[in-house]
């Protein structure tokens, strides 16, 4: 069969994949089976790794035997980039699932802020490297998901793991954060806030970082936050239910399941997970960094201490000051000047919802990276992954 | 005159050794297992090495990782002996219950050595210049809180040392980072053993109050916190820890937790400030909010936040912060005295878990514990305590 293969170019994409899970069902080749790297070198698959089967041995329930159940996994090309979960099933191995970054694939990072028509690229490698290993070579179009043309489609997207770089904010301002997906930040800490557990279908994760990025005058180191947004399972078919213009869902088993989307709807999903995000932002009051950068060795004032206190704890600011009077019993000068500065001082601090910081705007970034070029995408990924 | 204790209330071991393991596991660990019904739950290959997770619960994980043409293999053992006995962690383990449950981990890991006679090597300190060592250790006290006044003492904890993180989730607080050598681990034991799938949610009523203080010990602060002088050896150049007796434990884990600052009472009124003491009451400010039931934050995170939003000098955030730990250990209820008594770590207070005890059956053989093992870690002169129950773990 030949193939068109088309060429993408186009400009940025405004959040980094950092991990894809496909869910499918494929049966791999005997003659691979049994000699993997034989096999793997007569069909140019680029195996980066041996491959060694896990053993777990479990006592059935019913025949009090113990049962060894074997499964292993393939890394293709190198580790991080593509792997193959693979188990037996009778006497046949099938592959499970399917992890894909894109960023290791094609820049050997596991993070890199990928440009228009990588993702189609990245899922033309995968089809291409996995083809080769399969027993039936029609299984192909079960390999990337929404391939399957008018067959019930068989592979689907379990997991999108994204993630946004986020400049001038600094994680230190970011206030009590929930989300009605995955529950309040627990476990904060001075670097990391962390929303959901891993096992959990949805989890966020917000990071101190810096980069580097091209300014006018050479190379500039920029501070900020990133952003990863992880969904699996019933989360993530629900927040492109929510969201059908993202992506086309369709039934697996009789069972709703993502099947396609486009590389754009990724920005677009992140975003639409992130403007949900409750909790404030407060920022540090400008006036009170022009007293720290001009070494105002009263740069901590009872004034301002209160006036945060109060901001932080949501306890009103009467009753922190009845606290201080208990604590020192405060002259009557000191009481009027607080009269005076406590209310200045407290307005300076000027809370806003965390998700005006997720507003779309952020979701632009200008990319000035070489982009990957040298293998053909194939023509139905394109089809199904381009841009719209 | 020695002070004698009975319990080793200790959770998570690692052991580092080298072992000549049987050639024939490595070439195929799967037909091995298989070929000696070994009790082994999962065996995970690598180029190099290879990962068995031992018992049919968890307990024992070997990690075997070897270099070409070297006969001997690293190992390192990740050895529970409460999680070998029972299949969880709420007991503080008897002397008695300890020495089985180290049986129990040789007659497991013997089957996979080239020499079964090299067993020695599987537990530090059984032989003159051996080469096993502990390289991490777990020890816990359990208390009754019903009334939470404990926990939310603990909550207000600042350490000793700045650059120590804390951690805070709703029945549970860190204080150390996760690679650090001293990680203390407070939390409600209940939730998190029925989180875990360890204890019946039904059961949950009994144990809601029980709250756990855990230090875990790596490296230098190992040595440091458990070790003297009739437990410590070099190895390869470096101190190591060999073997320990429970009043090691009991120190450790007593001199791990009095260090924390801001839990203890000390009573009295409150001082006056001086006259150089401008920024005093700011931290006693910020010690008040945070003992109030309103606030959501800690002591140490209200600090922090101040700390970060006025820039000060180190020198004034020192201050503040001495004058908040004063405060609060000025109105904790927390008797360091009390809490780390001898008789508190005499009689520990224990959380069974009836259903993930049933899992677990050994056969009377697998606890024999050898002589060389019972010298090591039974005090010379302890006082016999004679056994007044047939532990639930074993069978005739």
């Amino acid at each position: 069969m030949s193939m068109k293969h088309t060429d993408i170019t186009s400009s940025h994409l405004p959040v980094t994949i950092r991990n894809l899970t496909i869910t499918t069902r494929l049966q791999l080749h005997p003659e691979f089976v049994r000699e993997p790297h034989r096999f793997a070198r007569r069909h140019g698959v680029d195996l980066a790794d041996d491959i060694y089967l896990q053993s777990d041995f479990k006592t059935d329930r019913k025949t009090k035997q113990r049962v060894e159940k074997l499964k292993s996994n393939i890394h293709l090309v190198r580790h991080g980039a593509m792997r193959l979960f693979t188990k037996p099933e009778k006497d046949d191995w099938l592959v499970h699932s399917i992890d894909l970054n894109p960023s290791m694939l094609l820049y050997n990072k596991e993070r890199y802020q990928l440009r228009a028509g990588d993702l189609p690229l990245s899922l033309s490698m995968l089809k291409d490297a996995v083809t080769p290993l399969l027993a039936d070579p029609h299984d192909a179009r079960h390999i990337v998901p929404g391939l399957a043309g008018d067959q019930e489609p068989i592979a689907f997207w379990s997991l999108v793991d994204s993630e946004l770089l986020l400049p001038g904010i600094d994680i230190r301002t970011l206030h009590d954060l929930s989300h009605p997906l995955t529950g309040p930040a627990e476990g904060v800490k001075k670097n990391r806030i962390q929303l959901g557990d891993e096992e959990d279908d949805c989890w966020i994760r917000i990071k101190k970082t810096h980069w580097m990025t091209n300014g006018p005058d050479g190379p500039e180191a920029v501070d900020g936050i990133r952003v990863r947004v992880c969904l699996k399972g019933h989360k993530l078919t629900e927040e492109f239910r929510r969201s059908p213009r993202f992506g086309t869902l369709a039934k697996v088993a009789d069972i709703p399941r993502l099947v396609t989307f486009t590389e754009a709807s990724l920005g677009l999903l992140h975003q639409s997970v992130m403007a949900r995000l409750e909790g404030t932002h407060l920022p540090v009051p400008a006036e009170w960094l022009a007293d720290r950068a001009e070494g105002k060795k009263d740069s901590v004032t009872h004034a301002k201490v209160m006036a945060l206190v109060s901001r932080l704890t949501s306890i009103p600011i009467d009753d922190i000051r009845a606290v201080d009077e208990q604590i020192r019993n405060p002259s009557k000068s000191t009481r009027g000047r607080l009269n005076k500065s406590v209310p200045v001082e407290f307005g300076r601090l000027t809370p806003v919802p965390i998700s005006s910081v997720f507003a779309p705007e952020a979701y632009s970034f200008e990319d000035t990276r070489a982009h990957h070029r040298g293998h053909p995408v194939d023509p139905d990924v394109a089809a199904a992954y381009t841009m719209r | 005159m020695t002070t004698h204790f009975h319990h080793m209330p200790i959770d998570r071991t690692t052991i580092k050794t080298r072992l000549e393991i049987h050639p024939d596991l490595f070439d195929n660990p799967t037909a091995y297992i298989k070929e000696h019904d070994l009790p082994i739950r999962t065996s995970k290959p690598g180029r190099h090495s290879l990962t068995l997770d031992v018992l049919t619960y968890k307990g024992i994980k070997l990690h075997l990782s070897r270099d070409t043409g070297d006969p001997l293999t690293n190992a390192t053992i990740d050895f529970n002996p409460c999680k070998c006995l029972y299949g969880h962690n709420g007991y503080a383990l008897s002397l008695r219950e300890f020495l089985h449950a180290v049986g129990i981990l040789v007659s497991h890991l013997q089957p996979l050595l080239h020499d079964p006679t090299d067993w020695i090597d599987l537990v530090p300190g059984l032989r003159p210049d051996g080469v096993a060592y502990w390289d991490c250790v777990e020890v816990h006290s359990q208390y009754d809180d019903t009334d939470g006044r404990l926990f939310a003492a603990f909550r207000q904890a600042v350490p000793a040392r700045p650059k120590i993180p804390v951690r805070h989730w709703p029945a549970s607080m860190r204080i150390g980072g996760h690679n650090s050598h001293m990680l203390l681990r407070i939390y409600i034991k209940g939730p998190e053993m029925v989180e875990h799938g360890k204890l019946d949610p039904e059961r949950l009523s009994d144990y809601e109050h029980v709250l756990r203080l855990e230090v875990q010990l790596k490296g230098e602060k190992l040595i440091d916190y458990l070790g003297n002088e009739r437990n410590v050896e070099v190895i390869d150049g470096v101190d190591r820890l060999v073997r320990f007796w429970p009043q090691d434990l009991v120190a450790g884990h007593r001199k791990a937790f009095s260090a924390l600052q801001g839990v203890y009472s000390t009573g009295g009124s409150p001082a006056g400030f001086g006259p150089r003491e401008k920024m005093a009451p700011l931290g006693r400010l910020l010690a008040r909010v945070a003992l109030d039931t309103r606030c959501p934050l800690t002591f140490l995170q209200l600090f922090e936040h101040v700390r970060f939003y006025t820039g000060a000098e180190s020198d004034t955030m020192r201050a503040i912060k001495a004058a908040g730990v004063e405060e609060l250990s000025r109105v904790s209820p927390v008797s360091v005295d009390d809490l780390f008594s001898d008789a508190t770590y005499r009689s520990p207070l224990h959380v069974s878990s009836p259903e993930q005890e049933e899992k677990v059956l050994h056969d009377l053989g697998d606890v024999t514990v050898h002589p060389l093992i019972t010298a090591a870690y039974q005090p010379p002169d302890q006082p016999f305590r004679p056994m007044t129950r047939w532990p639930s773990y074993l069978r005739a």
